[in-house]
């Protein structure tokens, strides 16, 4: 009974929690913390979107950073020359990103795991070319300017706008959220646990059954549709995009994001996303500097703690716990010297 | 033109195909893409570069350059890889994605980002063949990288050393078993596969210059050579690699320079869907 009424209260907490995020704004008076924060959200999206398929699927992509790109061009390309408006806009991204990440993921998942790395690294190149080259519809290297804000919304007398950086935070939030709900939807669900079951082992995965490629590019679809929404907010929220956006490091800041905050955890996605984007701005008179510290982060988090942040706070959980009740910790090893199967 | 055009080619394939043995050796030994192998490629150019400055002799600013280079990739399965041996693939990539972001930015700290070209005693001279002018530095590219596979193929079959090399890509757990040393066989691959990549850095730079960002393409077209000849498979490898070099620059020069960078991309991409054990390659059979 303590424990469900203990369930009750955290749950109670959490939805006042989630209430109270949406007034934010009326605390936050600086509009470059707003920004901030804004950019922080859309990155979250970008995260959840990429841990779909690094942390629960185990594959590694460098090619989301192209994903945001085609959802940001396609909105600022629709909201440009036919003047359609972002409600009209987003979902078009959506699938356009979708459709393009099913192709890629036929292509990448088919054979070895590290095929997927180069097929996504070739693909966001080939799209940044094309960001670059395709002058006539993307702007070129100027890229595309005054995207409209979304229109207002009038529910009675409430009229919500999106004119500024608070008016728009609301809006990301709602899709952050809906983001969490359904990233927690799909884990939860029969399809998610093939999804892990195939990122343990896939041989024994495949043995019981569950179809690997297709589930695979399922899983990748999905995840490129995230980064899709995630263009789309992120073209009408800055209203210009341009192609040194969308360049390699952004697919490997997102992947940072993944990689810093806990692969396969929705709260790391939401960690990894904050530190980056702060710190990135901290740090933004000097990028070698950044690089190299992503790099270096990188590099240490996946030699000796490679579940990251959130690892590293269940690792700490488990020590108290093990302190008070002494239960033996049974932790499986691998043998053999090579990286074989 | 046209010739001009087949002459480019198979210099950038020579260059191409260097990259890829590295990759393929790698892969032979360990199963996994050194994703940081562009990141020796230009390590190479940018010490021959700095030896130069301090008035170094040409050819022993190369020669630093390759051992630079060899040492870089050594230090990258020591210090990192090594380390890592029982973790998940997934991981080491990661690894690897982290250190070429790593080096790229200390490059452009250090360095800086302008391109700069690197000296080649070759570069201003040229061959005259039947009204044709040939760059001999490019004459040279192609000498230097048909000697570096004779050596290569001489030490993978003469020699102790390159058979233990070719036992452990069979099988890695097998030859530690039979007494091989297999971290030292490990480290020898790394350190020949790099030693080859940075070389090819080292002669593009009088051409193309040195950057930090060049390893970036370069890396991923040895790759796509890599694939293309069936990853493992070092003759495969050089071949595929020349062949790219040819493909490319005669795309480059007949559709369109900007997107020049995005014909072996494309390329890999069809390749990845069409055949991808590679045109002399087997299919995998993955074993439990």
């Amino acid at each position: 009974m303590i424990q469900t009424n203990k369930t009750v209260y955290r749950k109670f907490l959490l939805i006042l929690g989630v209430i109270a995020l949406f007034f934010l704004p009326l605390a936050v008076t600086n509009p470059y913390v707003m920004y901030v924060i804004n950019l922080i959200l859309i990155y979250t999206l970008l995260a959840l979107g990429l841990d779909l398929i690094v942390g629960y699927t185990g594959q590694v992509s460098v090619g989301h950073g192209a994903f945001f790109g085609i959802g940001a061009y396609v909105a600022a390309i629709l909201s440009k020359n036919l003047g359609f408006s972002f409600w009209v806009n987003l979902p078009l991204s959506i699938i356009l990103t979708a459709l393009i990440g099913f192709i890629i993921g036929f292509i990448g998942l088919k054979l070895i795991e590290e095929y997927l790395v180069m097929a996504t690294l070739a693909f966001g190149t080939i799209i940044w070319l094309v960001f670059l080259n395709w002058t006539d519809l993307t702007g070129g290297p100027m890229g595309i300017a005054g995207i409209t804000p979304p229109p207002p919304i009038k529910i009675g007398t409430f009229e919500f706008v999106f004119f500024q950086y608070q008016d728009y935070y609301p809006l990301l939030l709602l899709f952050v959220f809906l983001g969490i709900l359904v990233t927690r939807l799909i884990i939860r669900s029969g399809f998610g646990r093939a999804c892990t079951a195939i990122r343990d082992d896939e041989l024994a995965a495949q043995s019981m059954g569950i179809p690997v490629f297709k589930t695979k590019v399922i899983m990748f679809t999905i995840s490129a549709a995230f980064c899709g929404a995630a263009g789309a907010l992120y073209a009408h929220f800055l209203r210009v995009v341009s192609p040194e956006t969308f360049t390699f490091s952004m697919s490997v800041t997102i992947l940072t994001m993944v990689m810093i905050g806990g692969q396969g955890s929705i709260a790391g996605a939401v960690i990894g996303a904050s530190i980056l984007t702060v710190s990135s701005e901290a740090l933004r008179e000097t990028p070698e500097l950044r690089m190299i510290i992503y790099g270096f982060l990188i590099v240490v988090m996946i030699m000796f703690f490679p579940k990251g942040i959130m690892g590293l706070f269940q690792l700490v959980k488990r020590r108290l716990q093990k302190r008070t009740i002494q239960t033996p910790e049974t932790t499986p090893e691998k043998e053999g010297l090579s990286y074989e199967h | 033109m046209f010739v001009d055009q087949l002459i480019n080619g198979i210099v950038l394939g020579s260059i191409y195909a260097l990259m890829a043995i590295g990759y393929t050796m790698v892969w032979n030994v360990l199963r996994f893409i050194n994703f940081a192998h562009g990141e020796v490629y230009m390590g190479g150019a940018f010490v021959s570069l700095y030896l130069l400055l301090l008035d170094t002799p040409i050819w022993l600013a190369y020669l630093g350059g390759v051992c630079a280079g060899a040492f870089l990739g050594y230090l990258m399965e020591k210090v990192v890889y090594m380390r890592m041996r029982k973790a998940p693939k997934l991981n080491l990539l990661i690894a690897a994605i982290g250190i070429s972001i790593v080096l790229q930015n200390v490059a452009q700290y250090i360095w800086g980002a302008t391109p700069e070209r690197l000296n080649s005693p070759f570069l201003s001279k040229n061959f005259t063949i039947a009204d044709m002018e040939i760059n001999q530095h490019y004459v040279f590219i192609i000498i230097l990288t048909i000697l570096v596979m004779i050596v290569l193929e001489l030490f993978m079959n003469r020699t102790l050393m390159g058979k233990a090399v070719q036992a452990a890509s069979q099988d890695i757990n097998a030859t530690q078993l039979m007494g091989i040393n297999a971290n030292k066989i490990i480290s020898i691959t790394f350190a020949i596969g790099s030693a080859v990549g940075a070389l090819a850095g080292i002669l593009v730079g009088p051409v193309f210059l040195v950057y930090p960002t060049m390893g970036v393409f370069a890396g991923l077209k040895g790759f796509t050579a890599s694939v293309m000849g069936g990853m493992g498979n070092i003759p495969g490898a050089m071949i595929a690699g020349l062949l790219l070099g040819i493909i490319e620059s005669f795309a480059a020069g007949f559709i369109s320079s900007g997107y020049r960078d995005a014909v072996a991309m494309v390329i890999l991409l069809f390749i990845l869907l069409v055949r991808p054990q590679g045109i002399f390659g087997k299919i995998i059979q993955q074993k439990v």
